[in-house]
């Protein structure tokens, strides 16, 4: 076999080679991506729940705060709005 | 073709060939199998491939949120969870029928005959709480299914309730805001494609089309939750007091026309809509029409001002409290014989009034009432707005310009009302009312100078009178902070015809009186212990402003300022104030001497040491105060009593 046959067969090989690697890396790429694929979706789900979760929260909030509530707080105990001749500003 | 040792002839070359062949023509055919699938087949078996791998699916946004002026939240949605069912999945539909009931609080017998109908989707119950959802999920009924909706939520409850309206169950605006900003409330619906596999479970691949917004875009009034409040509950007091039908409470912010509250009542809670009926649910400050009575002769003299009809000390004949118009008596509740036109206010004369009216003419106090807004539409957003009721000057009669005088025989909403005293408290130029900060409405600004400053300046004053004087909206009066009122008592119109004993009780008042920034109208329909606007609606007038000037600390400091002003101190002990806390003790503060204030709660000892033009450094933590310095019977600190002075007057707190 001449040099020129030998270098010839040698980047046959490599080509095949690195074919071969290049198919395998994409096999695993698509392996990769399709378990990304389930854990966005198992995570996309649990970020709903927990937006879910904060805006019922933010709701019970809302609702605790809600003026009829505080008026509720503030005459067990005993405080009420301010009249005339009750208020003092005082400077910093 | 060559002979062996044995003789017979080396056939392997044939055999290798024929192999050869066999291979290569294999080959050839996968290759020919490869390019007809490939090239051939390629674009269909890659759509069925396609339409097996993928799937469409939907999201669906949420509806926007509704907030007052200051953020506070007055409509969102949140995720619920509903029950359907394939019915020909059940497999034991009595026992599913009986977990279904059980956890839902259904009757057995209905849900079973959902689950026994011959539909493919039943709807077994929408919108359930999250307890008995997880209960549900628990229980693994097989047919049964639990999808996500949203359910729209109003967490303040009745709170602006008519104002804010409601949506139905499948979340599209019925009434109020929610039905006039649907198309901006409403959310939209994004339809994805995702991959699924062989278990059918789905996800995505890429993100196109996901960074859709569809989420309703959110609206802000111009409401003021804690004001809303306030007049809700000042109103609901006088209606229990009063045994009244119904009320309506309007408070406006002058420099802007936002309008801070509309209160009604009954309530109306959005969370329950079920429970109400249409005539809670009406919003009566834009639906109902009353001849607003006696609360309109600030406008009568405001025209009558501007047209040089009358001027504050023209003398009038209010003939003794009877006065026959053709066939038509007018009284007067404080009979009088002569009384300056600022008095005829002052004391609400109708006869004073229908003679101003008289002299000014039924063309051009119409032209006056037209500029004013009253006999057609305020333009508020919300549907269901009445136009009120004026008829055309020339169908007027004498007695009818009579009565129109003193707002009998004139149709009004409370927001007409509003609208027409919003331009005497802005200098007599017209201003919208708005309801909505966003989005801002897009009305031209087409402002009319209908009176001169000059006029509502004189006309406030007079009004002023009305409260600050011996006349008919003395209870209003607030401590240290000037008022221009007027009551109105009006009698209602009765369905045979003329008028029934039932009266629509009303108050403007215009806080402060000279500059005004705050406009509070209230009207108590059919009140039936008293029907005197002064005695029903004054005070709710009062209690609102009181706590709206509390709430932007804008109440007088001391009650000296009151004494400063026109109030006759009789009258201040006639009217107590409504405390919920102590009211602040006089004290005799010595000129000379520290007094001992040891023992005292803080806010007594700094209401002490404030009228002295001391304010203390206080230490410690507590509310009585513990140790003073300097200490009593010591002379005040001369010469140091600026605020802020440190170590002038230290407390002690335990």
């Amino acid at each position: 076999m001449s040099k020129t046959d030998k270098t010839l067969l040698w980047m046959v090989l490599c080509l095949l080679g690195m074919a071969l690697s290049l198919g395998l890396g994409a096999v695993w790429l698509n392996i990769e991506r399709m378990d990304m694929a389930y854990d966005l979706r198992k995570m996309e789900k649990s970020l709903r729940q927990k937006e879910d979760l904060a805006e019922k929260l933010t709701v019970e909030r809302n609702n605790l705060v809600s003026p009829y509530e505080l008026k509720k707080l503030a005459g067990r105990l005993g405080l009420g709005v301010a009249a005339p001749g009750q208020i003092r500003r005082i400077a910093d | 073709m060559t002979s062996g040792k044995n003789g017979r002839k080396d056939r392997s070359g044939i055999k290798i060939g024929f192999v050869t062949a066999l291979f290569a023509i294999a080959l050839a055919a996968l290759w020919v199998r490869t390019a007809w699938v490939q090239l051939y087949e390629g674009d269909a078996l890659a759509d069925r491939a396609a339409r097996q791998g993928h799937a469409a699916e939907y999201e669906y946004g949420e509806r926007g949120r509704i907030f007052d002026r200051n953020g506070e939240m007055l409509a969102t949605s949140v995720e619920a969870k509903s029950v359907c069912a394939y019915p020909y999945e059940v497999a034991h539909p009595d026992h599913a029928a009986a977990v279904l009931a059980k956890t839902l609080g259904l009757r057995a017998a209905s849900v079973r005959n959902k689950l026994a109908s011959s539909k493919r989707f039943v709807w077994i119950k929408r919108q359930i709480t999250d307890r008995e959802a997880i209960s549900l999920e628990r229980s693994g009924l097989a047919g049964v299914h639990l999808l996500s909706e949203f359910s729209r939520i109003y967490p303040n409850g009745h709170l602006a309730g008519q104002i804010l309206g409601f949506t139905d169950i499948d979340g599209k605006g019925r009434e109020g805001i929610e039905r006039v900003f649907e198309d901006r409330l409403k959310p939209g619906k994004a339809k994805f494609v995702v991959q699924r596999d062989r278990k059918g479970r789905r996800f995505y691949l890429d993100a196109d089309g996901r960074e859709v917004d569809i989420n309703g875009r959110d609206v802000r009034l111009t409401i003021d939750t804690h004001i809303q409040h306030a007049a809700e509950q000042a109103l609901a007091r006088s209606i229990a007091k009063y045994e009244a039908r119904a009320g309506i409470v309007l408070v406006v912010d002058v420099k802007s026309g936002d309008i801070l509250a509309m209160a009604n009542q009954p309530f109306f809670n959005p969370n329950t809509v079920r429970n109400s009926s249409p005539s809670i649910r009406r919003l009566r400050a834009i639906t109902d029409i009353y001849e607003p009575g006696s609360t309109m002769k600030p406008l009568l003299f405001a025209a009558a001002l501007e047209e040089g009809v009358i001027e504050p000390d023209t003398l009038i004949d209010c003939e003794n409290g009877r006065w026959r118009v053709a066939r038509r008596t007018i009284h007067d509740t404080h009979p009088k014989k002569w009384l300056p036109a600022h008095k005829v206010l002052r004391y609400s004369s109708n006869i004073g009034s229908a003679k101003i009216g008289s002299a000014m003419g039924a063309e051009v106090y119409h032209g006056y009432l037209s500029k004013l807004g009253f006999g057609r539409r305020t333009g508020i957003i919300l549907p269901g707005e009445a136009s009120g009721i004026m008829r055309p000057a020339d169908r007027w009669t004498s007695v009818d310009l009579a009565a129109i005088s003193f707002g009998q025989g004139i149709g009004a909403t409370a927001v007409q009302m509003g609208q027409a005293f919003l331009c005497l408290a802005n200098h007599g130029a017209t201003k919208p009312l708005n309801l909505v900060r966003e989005p801002r409405s897009e009305r031209k600004n087409a402002s009319i100078q209908v009176f001169s400053p000059e006029t509502t300046a004189k006309v406030l004053n007079m009004m002023k009178e009305v409260v600050h004087e011996d006349g008919t909206g003395r209870s209003a009066r607030i401590e240290g902070i000037t008022m221009a009122g007027k009551t109105g008592t009006a009698q209602k119109a009765s369905p045979q015809g003329g008028y029934s004993d039932q009266y629509l009780s009303s108050f403007v008042a215009l806080v402060p009186a000279d500059e005004p920034e705050l406009l509070v109208i209230t009207m108590i329909d059919e009140p039936q212990k008293s029907n005197y606007g002064s005695m029903v609606a004054a005070p709710v007038c009062r209690d609102i402003t009181v706590r709206t000037l509390a709430y932007h600390g804008k109440l007088s400091e001391t009650l000296h300022a009151a004494a400063d002003g026109d109030a006759p101190e009789a009258i201040r002990d006639a009217e107590p104030l409504n405390k919920t806390v102590d009211a602040p003790r006089t004290r005799t503060v010595s000129g000379d001497a520290v007094p001992d204030i040891q023992g005292m709660t803080v806010r007594r000892a700094l209401e002490t040491l404030t009228k002295m033009g001391i304010v203390p450094v206080l230490k410690g933590q507590g509310m009585t105060v513990d140790r003073q310095e300097p200490a009593a019977g010591q002379p005040w600190p001369g010469g140091q009593t600026k605020e802020g002075t440190e170590h002038v007057f230290v407390l002690w707190l335990s």
